[in-house]
């Protein structure tokens, strides 16, 4: 049986570079057109079948809360249709149409009786509802008074009491707290058992994994796949972190024909005396990176080589990853030091290290000379987006030296892997395995 | 303000008649909604106050306080036939202040409502009514003190007074016409609640409210019937003061007026409504 039927819906709108625009188009004599069209979402039709949990993921301004508004009946498609089986019961973004000025019972109540719901069976539920937000005295203060996740805390209890046979969800359940995100997803679960249809739309794409049967991926409006949950996170980091495009036009040069090719491009790189900072010419690079340091030195160049690739954005998993820095220094500095570090896109540290704390002594450098240091390591780490960090420092006696420029997030790089992971986690331990022979069993 | 698609049908569909029928039929349906909402309209109105409701009254108690110290001191102004001038114009000023408080409030209610409208699938047509209720109760206290201040002045009770209901019904449906159709403009444009402003001033001072229609040439007399809410205010002053009904010709003229209101209103509201969240 289907539960959600959307056919074709597209949602334009319009934009208008001031309302007084808006005021013309609409008394135009001529109908002359002011403003520009946007289109939110384009031509996408979806058919969800009773009791599935679907998860949606894109990008931010691809069409995913614009979708869950117009199957929620809150919002009007342009063109298309939806039909929609049952009580549907949203929760958008902060909030399922809470009044500020209303304590939580009343928009609890208020919320019911917007579904149909008799006042007497609201009264009835209101204990599970008030035990569910678990707010304590605040359930009776004015909504306007909610910290973030009390608001959600109330605004979930609210929507799942209502007996829904669709359950919408944008995104709210990123502000509670784990404790009661477990609990929600507990609760999800167990409304799933009963044959209620959920979407949610979510950018934790373990959640996708865990929690949804099926995946529906949007970009620009459009719906470009739909699926077994795992395939299209695939595509959607395909998307996310451009390698289709990236891969089209500007192919990482290949130097591994010639014999001595790196040492070209790395001479290249070495012999350009140039102070001037080109990191931004990197396919790597990422434009959101944050700086920092005294300005003593600075890092001009970066480079990932792998498998015979210069300046590489995807490196293959357990392959040799040579990361070469480039350092102008403005000054003498008698110790020089360089570190990199790797980590995860939620900032966790795979690894990190500097010439410190690897025992490294650098000769001293002075003003005017720049110099291109390369670190080298096997990639042990699980597929997926890794930032790097780079830093240049001056050995002070502690672990991280004195800071002349250190370029966070700097670059910006893919893990691949072919097949299958043979592991779950952050880092492959390279672990080995045996079945203990026969000898290890008779204690002779 | 119109998709391409309604430029196609630019008249009264059979489908659009479906949608304004599903106004009035949501005002029914959520009956009891509408009540919550009026109630937690007027406790929230002066919530933070210390004096509460009483500030809903101190307004145009001390407003009423003003025109009886200028125009019954000052200018030694009557009501017609004799009537003391405080019981004439509090009687006129009553059904005034209704219909200015509930407009005013009923114009702004969509856009208030914000966080119904984008959030949850909201019937936004009973935000009417929700304001409507809400300034009945005021009204109604007005009302009592209209009633004590009548016997104050030994004016006897006369069950042809229970015709103001009449009155009070009438100003329901000219509010909820001009109501929705404000409203649903408002949302696109919110330079209407600024105009409605100055507009619901004129209005005061176009209708003897004040000032008697006796003291109108009597040229310009005839034009006064054209102002539907002269028809409602000289009916509260009829029932209750001097046992006079309205004439059939102007009342015939207030309903055509009242419900070409209602129909514009509702029509204009169910045509806007699909567009609210968009633009909010």
């Amino acid at each position: 049986m289907i539960a959600i039927s959307v056919r074709n819906v597209s949602k334009k709108f319009r934009l208008f570079a001031s309302p007084q625009e808006r005021l013309f188009e609409t008394f135009h004599p001529f109908r002359k057109r002011y403003h520009r069209e946007f289109l939110a979402l384009n031509e996408v039709s979806i058919d969800i079948s009773k009791g599935k949990t679907i998860g949606i993921i894109g990008r931010n301004g691809s069409g995913k809360s614009t979708l869950l508004q117009i199957i929620a009946g809150i919002v009007q498609p342009t063109n298309g249709s939806v039909a929609v089986n049952g009580r549907v019961a949203a929760l958008l973004e902060l909030g399922a149409g809470f009044n500020p000025d209303f304590t939580g019972r009343d928009n609890v109540m208020l919320n019911g009786a917007l579904l149909g719901i008799p006042r007497d069976e609201m009264i009835e539920r209101m204990p599970h509802i008030q035990a569910f937000a678990d707010i304590g005295e605040f359930f009776d203060q004015p909504v306007k008074t909610y910290s973030s996740g009390m608001f959600v805390r109330a605004a979930f209890a609210a929507t799942i009491h209502v007996d829904p046979d669709v359950l919408i969800i944008d995104e709210a359940l990123a502000v509670g707290d784990a404790k009661f995100q477990h609990k929600c997803y507990e609760h999800l679960s167990a409304l799933r058992e009963r044959g209620i249809t959920i979407l949610f739309v979510t950018h934790s794409m373990a959640l996708v994994t865990t929690y949804a049967q099926q995946a529906v991926l949007l970009d620009h409006g459009k719906m470009i796949a739909t699926g077994e949950p795992g395939l299209i996170v695939d595509k959607y980091h395909e998307l996310l972190f451009g390698r289709n495009s990236s891969s089209e036009g500007s192919q990482s040069t290949t130097i591994r024909e010639e014999i001595g090719g790196v040492n070209r491009v790395v001479s290249e790189m070495a012999s350009t005396h140039s102070m001037e900072d080109v990191c931004h010419g990197r396919k790597s690079y990422n434009k959101t990176e944050t700086r920092f340091g005294n300005g003593d030195a600075k890092i001009v160049d970066y480079a990932l080589q792998c498998e015979g690739l210069w300046d590489v954005v995807d490196v293959s998993f357990r392959s040799m990853l040579h990361i070469y820095v480039k350092a102008a220094f403005f000054r003498d500095v008698q110790e020089p030091a360089v570190g990199f570090c790797i980590k995860t896109v939620e900032g966790i540290y795979v690894y990190a290290t500097n010439t410190i704390i690897m025992g490294e002594q650098l000769k001293p450098i002075s003003g005017g000379e720049t110099r291109v240091f390369k670190f080298a390591f096997v990639l042990s780490i699980s597929p997926g987006d890794y930032f790097l960090d780079l830093g240049v420092m001056q050995v002070d006696g502690t672990r991280g030296g004195c800071v002349l420029d250190v370029r966070r997030s700097i670059a910006h790089c893919l893990v691949c892997l072919d097949r299958d992971r043979p592991f779950d986690g952050l880092v492959d331990l390279a672990t080995t395995f045996e079945v203990l022979e026969e000898q290890f069993y008779s204690r002779s | 303000m119109q998709s391409a698609q309604s430029n196609r049908y630019p008249y009264l569909t059979e489908r659009q008649v479906v949608l304004i029928l599903q106004l009035f039929r949501n005002l029914y349906r959520y009956r009891t909604m509408i009540l919550a909402l009026a109630a937690r309209d007027l406790q929230g109105r002066y919530a933070g106050t210390l004096a509460g409701i009483v500030w809903t009254f101190a307004h145009p108690v001390a407003v009423i306080f003003i025109f009886y110290f200028v125009f019954a001191i000052g200018f030694r102004s009557q009501g017609p036939g004799n009537t003391p001038f405080i019981l004439w114009f509090v009687s006129g000023f009553v059904p005034w202040l209704f219909f200015n408080e509930s407009l005013t409030s009923i114009t702004d209610s969509v856009v208030r409502n914000a966080h119904f409208i984008k959030k949850t699938v909201f019937p936004s047509e009973v935000l009417a009514a929700v304001h409507l209720t809400a300034s009945l109760v005021p009204h109604g206290v007005f009302t009592v003190l209209l009633a004590g201040m009548l016997a104050y002045y030994h004016v006897t009770f006369h069950l042809s007074m229970l015709l103001m209901l009449y009155f009070v019904f009438c100003t329901c449906v000219l509010v909820v016409g001009l109501g929705w159709l404000l409203s649903a403009i408002q949302v696109f444009y919110r330079d209407i609640s600024h105009g409605l402003g100055i507009g619901l001033n004129l209005l005061f001072w176009a209708t003897p409210i004040v000032w008697s229609p006796d003291n109108l040439p009597e040229q310009y007399q005839p034009i006064l019937r054209y102002n539907p809410l002269d028809y409602i205010i000289q009916g509260y002053r009829g029932v209750l003061l001097s046992h006079q009904l309205p004439d059939a010709g102007q009342t015939v003229y207030f309903w055509s007026v009242a419900l070409f209101l209602l129909l514009t209103g509702s029509y204009v509201f169910s045509r806007l409504k699909p567009q609210f969240a968009d633009v909010m």
